[in-house]
């Protein structure tokens, strides 16, 4: 059961990762895609979660084929620096998790719930997991040895390229390509579109539309009304300006997003084999767009030189309520944004499809059910990387500016969010873990991810923030990360140029 | 190494008026109790018998001085079958259990709690905590005995203090081979860091003369000798398994 005639309207990731899923699970039917030569993508967009490399093994593209094409490396984690001030506690990595972690995580777990009620250990993440080591020591996720075992990473990659990498392939497999640009949606008596109306082209139908247009949302929110929600009463971060910076060719490659809090938001530093991409995102309703990029000028230390260039971008943070509506699917900043903290607008775009190619089905009424549970699911999710996301804001501990201030004490969070932080915040040591199994579901995150952002924002209370000479489990584990990284994982510089 | 779960609640007659408490005559009640806190007085009867190690104290943030009864959890090799405790000393604590102080910081007096989950603690056998909702004699005279030990609780916290604030302590863990293919390792237990001795100040050194604090510290560091009965004892307990174990206490310059 699939649609006949399906057409992708806009290009960018999000287009051209529909237009590869879909041509992928329904080969019989006909797809067209109509991008724009006059609107632009949104530009940047670097990093991955580890469910990117499942969208390549789909579709049976091996890294040698995309990676070197897009200027990728690897990412093994995401770090917070500066977000909390608390000694010891001043920078944090969230890694990608493995199953060499099994004892060390263990470990962990105990330290953090001994010290969250009370005692001096030292659950510092980072003593814990190999994903820290293997980016701290310029490696790259890829062992030396067969050994049998799991090991997640991501991606930093030239979103731009893989747009262009995807298109290729796509049409080199027979997908048809139309450069025009849509200046109508037509709907008919039921609701549902009709066709779209191009400029140099006849009107386009189809039996089901893709809508990739990006904040426009041109189908899915301009035509069919899906409502916006708006997340700006806890995310206050609306604007972005981007600044790429050179890289020397021969330099280390660190696996790693780093994600530095600055007086009004934070900067995003991500490695690419032959630049950074970098960005400020802020609220716009505590500094201007002047003032954020001075202050991301000095932060990369470029003062005011004028040979760089300089990108501004608006962000609509929120989400629509319906994905799937009526014979249209929003994939992509169409179907709404959140920032990119955790890296997670491309997951959104993945699974967003992926969860769509399973549910769809031609039979009218059963296709009324199924959207419903199936919008349920994507707002779930949505909602659940917004709590995440927050969380980070919540627990900051900087007292600089009125900004991080409000962050801190803002009350409009989830009821799931709140829960979980008053569980953390209980002195018996399993009512976390419980709140945790009781929501289920609801958080993309799993267990470790709540405890990585917890204690590493050194959310412990007073009396467990001292030094308790005593206590060396944390040594310990760091020395086995730190020992078997570095026997058993190839440089990440080297792997990367021997894959060309 | 578990703690036993203590639930310690302070005394009243609206949540508690139910309550019993058994005797301490025979320790059937003490099979399945690994361990009990110490205080600072008992150490020389304590290291007479068994060995002694800090535990984490983790709501209040430290360690507790604790003897072990024990290798695994929940096992007591010194109450026979008849309920006989075969040492030669009963720690002080025992004998108070279920019963507790704690120090109302706003009242600055002292509270008695009573532990809901001791095995001593019942609803229909034992003396009564509550009589017409008044104090009963009994639980008048518990909280007598309590406070003449008040004394000795505060000096041995402040014995761990001083041993926490300068490094004096360090991980030990016993390793038990033959219960099972892989050795049994029980960890988080402290000890003396005698590594840390060199680096006491001759200030440092006369005050812990005067405060008796060697005393307890040669008392503590012995007490690891008594390691080999609680093997000795396990292995003529159980029949069907001979145990051997070794003990590897965590030092900076192995």
């Amino acid at each position: 059961m699939f649609p006949k005639k399906i057409i992708i309207a806009g290009g960018g990731t999000a287009g051209w990762m529909s237009a590869s899923l879909l041509q992928h699970s329904w080969p019989e039917s006909d797809i067209v895609l109509i991008e724009s030569e006059n609107i632009g993508t949104i530009g940047v967009g670097e990093g991955s979660t580890p469910g990117l490399r499942n969208f390549f093994k789909t579709l049976n593209i091996s890294e040698q084929e995309w990676m070197p094409f897009c200027n990728a490396t690897f990412k093994s984690g995401i770090e917070f620096p500066n977000w909390s001030v608390t000694p010891g506690y001043e920078s944090y990595f969230h890694p990608f998790f493995s199953s060499l972690d099994s004892d060390t995580g263990k470990l962990f777990f105990k330290l953090a719930k001994e010290q969250k009620s009370g005692f001096p250990n030292n659950a510092h993440p980072d003593h814990f997991f190999i994903s820290k080591q293997i980016a701290y020591q310029n490696k790259a996720p890829k062992s030396l040895n067969t050994q049998n075992f799991r090991l997640d990473y991501g991606y930093h990659f030239d979103a731009g390229l893989l747009a262009i990498f995807l298109k290729k392939r796509c049409l080199n497999l027979g997908l048809k390509h139309i450069s025009d640009d849509i200046t109508d949606v037509k709907m008919n008596e039921f609701g549902e579109i009709k066709e779209l109306i191009t400029n140099k082209n006849n009107a386009q139908s189809a039996d089901l539309y893709i809508d990739c247009t990006g904040f426009r949302a041109l189908i899915i929110q301009q035509t069919l009304k899906s409502e916006f929600i708006s997340f700006s009463d806890n995310l206050f971060n609306d604007r972005a300006v981007a600044i790429q910076t050179p890289k020397t060719m021969q330099s280390s490659i660190r696996a790693s997003t780093k994600s530095t809090a600055l007086s009004n938001g934070w900067a995003w530093e991500i490695p690419l084999t032959n630049r950074y991409g970098n960005g400020y995102v802020y609220s716009s309703s505590f500094i201007s767009p002047d003032q954020a990029e001075q202050e991301l000028r000095t932060h990369l230390n470029i003062g005011d030189k004028d040979d760089v260039k300089v990108r501004h971008l608006a962000m609509k943070i929120g989400r629509i309520d319906k994905h799937w509506n009526k014979n249209c699917l929003a994939v992509g900043l169409s179907q709404g944004f959140i920032e990119p903290l955790e890296a997670t607008a491309l997951m959104l775009v993945q699974f967003t499809l992926e969860t769509f190619i399973e549910q769809y089905t031609v039979n009218q009424q059963e296709q009324i059910k199924r959207q419903f549970q199936y919008n349920s699911r994507i707002n779930m999710t949505f909602e659940g990387i917004r709590d995440y996301i927050v969380t980070h804001y919540k627990t900051n501990s900087r007292s600089d500016s009125e900004y991080w201030l409000k962050c801190r004490e803002n009350n409009n969070i989830s009821n799931n969010l709140s829960a979980l932080l008053d569980a953390w915040k209980n002195p018996n040591p399993n009512v976390f873990e419980d709140e945790l199994n009781k929501q289920g579901d609801s958080s993309p995150y799993l267990r470790a991810s709540w405890f990585v952002i917890l204690a590493g924002m050194g959310q412990f209370p007073h009396q467990a923030l001292v030094k308790n000479n005593a206590i060396k489990h944390h040594q310990r584990a760091q020395k086995h990360c730190t020992e078997f990284v570095e026997k058993s994982f190839l440089d990440h510089r080297q792997y990367l140029d021997e894959m060309k | 190494m578990e703690h036993i779960k203590e639930t310690f609640e302070v005394i009243d007659e609206a949540s508690h008026n139910k309550l019993r408490v058994k005797s301490h005559s025979g320790c059937n009640h003490l099979k399945a109790v690994n361990n009990s806190p110490i205080f600072a007085e008992e150490i020389s009867e304590v290291t007479a018998n068994f060995p002694i190690a800090f535990l984490k104290d983790v709501s209040k943030g430290t360690f507790k001085l604790s003897a072990l009864f024990g290798l695994m959890p929940d096992e007591n090799l010194f109450v026979n079958e008849k309920g006989d405790w075969s040492g030669t000393y009963i720690p002080v604590a025992l004998n108070l259990d279920p019963f507790g102080l704690v120090l109302d910081a706003q009242s600055d007096a002292n509270r008695i709690t009573i532990n809901v989950n001791s095995p001593y603690v019942s609803k229909t056998e034992g003396e009564m905590l509550f009589v017409n909702q008044q104090e009963s004699p009994y639980l008048a005279n518990m909280r007598e005995q309590l406070n003449t030990i008040v004394d000795a609780s505060i000096q041995t916290d402040k014995l761990i203090a001083e041993l926490v604030n300068r490094n004096l302590l360090t991980e030990f863990k016993i390793s038990i081979e033959g219960l099972s293919e892989e050795p049994q390792v029980i960890d988080d237990l402290y000890t003396i860091n005698t590594d840390e001795f060199s680096y006491l100040s001759k200030e440092d050194v006369i005050m812990f003369h005067e405060m008796n604090y060697w005393g307890a510290i040669y008392g503590i560091q012995q007490s690891l000798k008594q390691f080999k009965k609680l093997v000795q004892l396990s292995n003529a307990q159980k029949s069907n398994s001979k145990i051997k174990m070794t003990i590897h206490i965590d030092r900076e310059n192995p």
